[in-house]
């Protein structure tokens, strides 16, 4: 049994209304536990929307979400216990810290989970090690005065520090400089390939997609119009490219290069990848 | 000729407390008019606190900061200095305020007291510069995130600015968006206004003629793109990365391929390889 399964779900916003917009059509969707998905669409293709059913915090206007095997729309079922054990990361989650010190912000969730005050601590200190913070410099510190690429890992902190189950992420490097980049998205790697959580990342970087990823997701207008292993996905340039998307800076550069006759492999879709392609293909290797 | 003239600028935030920052230490830079400037750094170099002072949202602790002759202090003179430098942000559902299109594109020039006629000719050649003429009568809030921002671009296009600074314009777009907005300012650049684009992107950032790269409030590497990527290793002490096509090259480089420092763009590289390629299979055949 897949970890959430959404069958046929429909979201409608201000349903009845002028305004009326269908943001996800008829989505049917299995995440298995330990998966790292990748979750790509242009702007307004539903990706918000869908994973804001993953916690229950909108509820279908058709079709069912089940996490664990429990159908979220069942009144009986516990809607706190789901949030917990599914974490989201909204976009700019920097805006959502609000307590005095980082500690008391990062221990906000669990507290609400009413844990005793000596496990709020250890989750504390083992979420802010876990995004690379050092307890006893960071803890007492004001979130305010933080760099951007600090507050975000605070922000993930937090969430970590329920300890979910899944974790879904929209945009966790967007404005961030390169090396807040690479450090934000080498802890969420981390924590998916020594921790075991189950990753839904959605992002507007094919080369994030494809450097994190082993399957990708692509929604348009509401639905899911592909979703395979990664190298797969971005094997469909040219339907990738007709939604506004498009492929991995590098997969493009391959095309090129076979188009002009050098015998680079179709099938590149990381930095290092494309460095052993141009390397076999030019006979240097 | 000089546009914005900035010499020994320091900006110190909540001088003479205990939070004192030092944003900005001692800033010398000029930039001539139609230029297209990058400017990088990492996360607290500067770049902001830098962009504020080119329209007078900041005013210089110390050193000057001059737009068109203009001195940003001289407090009689700030609505011409924001009439000539006109700025967009990151966030495009923050920046647009009317409930149709062409209103919000008018906001501007109605503000600085333009004409009704000349303003309605002003909003359509704005609209028309950024490819949204067909969306003038549309709701902003319906637009996709790059329509949004080509708008927030013809609101201060109305104003007729000589120079445009972007502020992480693109951060918060998808793909497509991304195209939309770096090919109008491509445009606009290439019309004959300055272009200021600060960005976290460094593939943007080799688009420009010339990079500025910020660190702990001072100009660290200045130059053409390929000059500043050349310095790989002054860049990584930054924090920041190389584009992917000059990575690369400069990987296939350390593996001994006779690749030119200069390489920026996918076609500078596919033409360098594909001549290596031709060449060594020339050479297999002797």
């Amino acid at each position: 049994m897949a970890f959430i399964e959404v069958d046929g779900l429909t979201h409608i916003y201000l349903r009845g209304t002028p305004m009326e917009t269908t943001a996800v059509r008829d989505v049917t969707l299995r995440i298995d536990e330990g998966e790292f998905i990748a979750l790509i669409g242009p702007t307004g293709s539903g990706k918000s929307t869908l994973v804001q059913h993953f916690n229950a915090l909108l509820k279908p206007t058709a079709g069912t979400v089940r996490v664990a095997g429990q159908d979220l729309v069942d009144p009986k079922t516990d809607l706190r216990a789901v949030r917990h054990r599914v974490g989201l990361l909204f976009q700019y989650p920097e805006y959502q810290l609000f307590e005095e010190t980082v500690d008391e912000d990062v221990a906000f969730g669990p507290r609400n989970m009413g844990l005793p005050e000596e496990e709020v601590k250890a989750r504390v200190r083992g979420a802010l090690h876990a995004v690379g913070l050092d307890p006893a410099v960071f803890g007492p510190r004001s979130p305010f005065t933080l760099s951007g690429g600090e507050m975000r890992r605070v922000a993930t902190a937090g969430v970590l520090a329920m300890q979910p189950k899944v974790l879904v992420l929209d945009e966790p490097a967007a404005g961030l400089d390169p090396r807040g980049k690479a450090e934000i998205l080498g802890e969420i790697r981390s924590l998916h390939d020594r921790g075991g959580i189950t990753v839904v990342l959605i992002t507007h970087s094919m080369d994030e997609a494809a450097a994190l990823a082993a399957r990708v997701v692509v929604m348009d207008q509401g639905r899911i119009v592909m979703d395979g292993p990664t190298r797969e996905v971005f094997g469909r340039e040219d339907e990738l490219t007709a939604i506004g998307l498009g492929v991995p800076e590098v997969t493009a550069l391959a095309r090129a290069l076979r188009s002009r006759g050098v015998p680079v492999r179709p099938d590149v879709f990381t930095f290092e990848e494309a460095h052993v392609a141009i390397r076999e293909a030019l006979g240097w290797s | 000729m000089p546009l914005i003239e900035i010499r020994e600028l320091r900006h110190v935030y909540n001088p003479d407390t205990p939070q004192a920052v030092v944003a900005l230490d001692g800033i010398s830079l000029t930039i001539d008019a139609g230029e297209f400037v990058a400017v990088v750094g990492g996360n607290g170099s500067g770049k902001s606190t830098l962009a504020k002072h080119l329209n007078a949202l900041l005013l210089p602790t110390s050193g000057e900061v001059r737009v068109d002759g203009l001195d940003t202090r001289d407090r009689a003179a700030v609505w011409d200095i924001r009439q000539r430098v006109g700025m967009v942000f990151q966030n495009p559902d923050n920046q647009l305020v009317a409930t149709v299109v062409e209103e919000d594109v008018a906001f501007g020039p109605e503000n600085l007291g333009v004409p009704p006629a000349e303003i309605a000719l002003r909003v359509e050649a704005a609209l028309a510069a950024v490819d949204m003429l067909p969306y003038r009568r549309h709701a902003p809030h319906l637009l996709s995130g790059g329509q949004k921002q080509r708008v927030a671009i013809a609101g201060v296009l109305a104003m007729r600015p000589r120079c445009l600074v972007l502020d992480e314009v693109t951060t918060m777009l998808d793909p497509e968006g991304r195209r939309e907005v770096l090919e109008t300012v491509r445009r606009l650049n290439a019309s004959g206004v300055t272009v200021i684009n600060i960005t976290h992107s460094m593939e943007e950032a080799a688009l420009a003629r010339r990079v500025i790269a910020l660190a702990a409030g001072r100009v660290a590497l200045e130059g053409p793109p390929a000059q500043v990527f050349a310095r790989a290793d002054i860049l990584e002490g930054m924090g920041l990365t190389l584009p992917v096509v000059p990575a690369l090259a400069r990987a296939l480089r350390a593996d001994g391929a006779p690749l030119d420092e200069r390489i920026l763009s996918t076609e500078d590289l596919v033409e360098a390889l594909s001549r290596l390629s031709a060449a060594g299979a020339r050479g297999g055949e002797r």
